[in-house]
């Protein structure tokens, strides 16, 4: 059984200022620290692309695992940031910059805040499909490419940062059920419009507090399981502000509903393993919820049993 | 759907908003009692899941107080 077996992230070392930007647009600290949630925000050096901070988080994870590149079979990248035009595909650049062998299956899938949870079970069918033993599902979307550091509904939000998670027989975690939703009629409210980030905040933040409750509790109800008996729910961390809404909203205990996001912003797919590397070893978290939602606009949820 | 002021007050206190309850009138306006856009947004959520009916984005600088949201839902 493919199952979770070690995260490793990367975050850029470059800061920009959170708290400098939101006096830029006529807002007090408070609204950089206590509602957005983020006090700076990382950006990717210039001479950086994708693919260069995906390959370190592959090597990172490389590194803290004791994997050896040959045993790598598998590579997946989730991003809708690129390097150029995405073509050739940044799996192919990732495989060479983290001296991953040419045996590797490599490529992409596009999809934003909820890429962690469809990208889990997208990997693990692959993999089990195909017959592979190791593999890495990397997350890798720096916004910093798209944003325009005038727009208030963007500028504050978003940092950048890659993920790669190992993938492969005797996981920590088993890679539980999910349930998936998409609703393209609200696409145009997160929308790269001419390499500009066009978000619609409002809009956003409705669909995450309508749509994210009903679905966590659609998930529990099909297996069985009260929220009672969840120790952590790694919500996808948007902003401060939607996280203390959605939990306010589930009537969740705080105590278990980690929020992170100070120094890193909203790190688009790279927000949930962000946290759950924090927890792959710690006691009392045998049971956890992972949701992810944002572009599409898609919204996943899925549960994490730890095995041992 | 018909709301009441009562209705509004629920919604504002179920959204957790930064807004004194104590000095909440009903022609005071949300702002001047320290809701900031994030806590209008929600409440209009609120409204909007109470009543059923859609909040267009550019009607939303026009509804910052109770009389102001009861007046565009109950006479819209």
């Amino acid at each position: 059984m493919i199952g979770l077996k070690d995260i490793a992230c990367w975050v850029p070392e470059g800061r920009i200022d959170n708290i400098e930007q939101a006096a830029g647009f006529g807002e007090e600290a408070g609204f950089a620290t206590d509602r957005i949630g983020a006090r700076t925000l990382p950006v990717m050096a210039g001479g950086d692309d994708t693919s260069d901070i995906a390959a370190r988080a592959v090597t990172a994870l490389l590194e803290k695992s004791g994997t050896e590149p040959e045993a790598i079979e598998f590579l997946m990248v989730c991003t809708q940031n690129p390097d150029g035009n995405g073509l050739p595909h940044t799996s192919a650049m990732v495989q060479v910059k983290a001296g991953l062998p040419t045996h590797v299956a490599a490529f992409d899938i596009s999809l934003g805040c909820s890429g962690y949870v469809y990208g889990l079970h997208a990997a693990r069918g692959f993999m089990a499909s195909a017959g592979l033993t190791n593999g890495i599902f990397v997350t890798a979307d720096p916004y910093s490419k798209i944003i325009d550091r005038t727009d208030k509904n963007t500028s504050l939000l978003f940092g950048d940062a890659a993920t790669a998670t190992l993938l492969g027989p005797d996981g920590v975690f088993e890679i539980g059920p999910a349930r998936f939703s998409t609703d393209g009629s609200g696409g145009e409210n997160i929308i790269n419009r001419g390499g500009r980030l066009d978000m619609v905040g409002r809009q956003v933040f409705n669909f995450a507090a309508s749509k994210v409750p009903p679905q966590i509790k659609a998930l529990l109800k099909a297996n069985g399981i009260s929220q009672d008996d969840i120790d952590l729910f790694i919500l996808h961390q948007g902003s401060r502000y939607i996280v203390e809404t959605l939990t306010r909203r589930m009537k969740l205990p705080p105590e278990k509903v980690p929020i992170a996001l100070e120094h890193t912003g909203n790190t688009v797919s790279s927000s949930l393993p962000m946290i759950l590397v924090d927890y792959l070893d710690r006691d009392g978290t045998d049971r956890i919820v992972l949701s992810g939602f944002g572009v599409g606009l898609s919204w996943g949820s899925m549960l994490l049993n730890r095995t041992n | 759907m018909t709301l009441t002021n009562d209705d509004i007050v629920a919604i504002i206190e179920d959204a957790g908003t930064q807004i004194d309850m104590d000095k909440l009138q009903p022609d005071t306006a949300f702002e001047d009692i320290g809701a900031d856009s994030l806590d209008i947004m929600n409440i209009l959520l609120g409204v909007q899941e109470k009543t059923g009916a859609e909040v267009p984005d550019e009607d939303v600088e026009k509804l910052g107080s109770i009389n102001a949201i009861l007046a565009y839902v109950n006479n819209g």
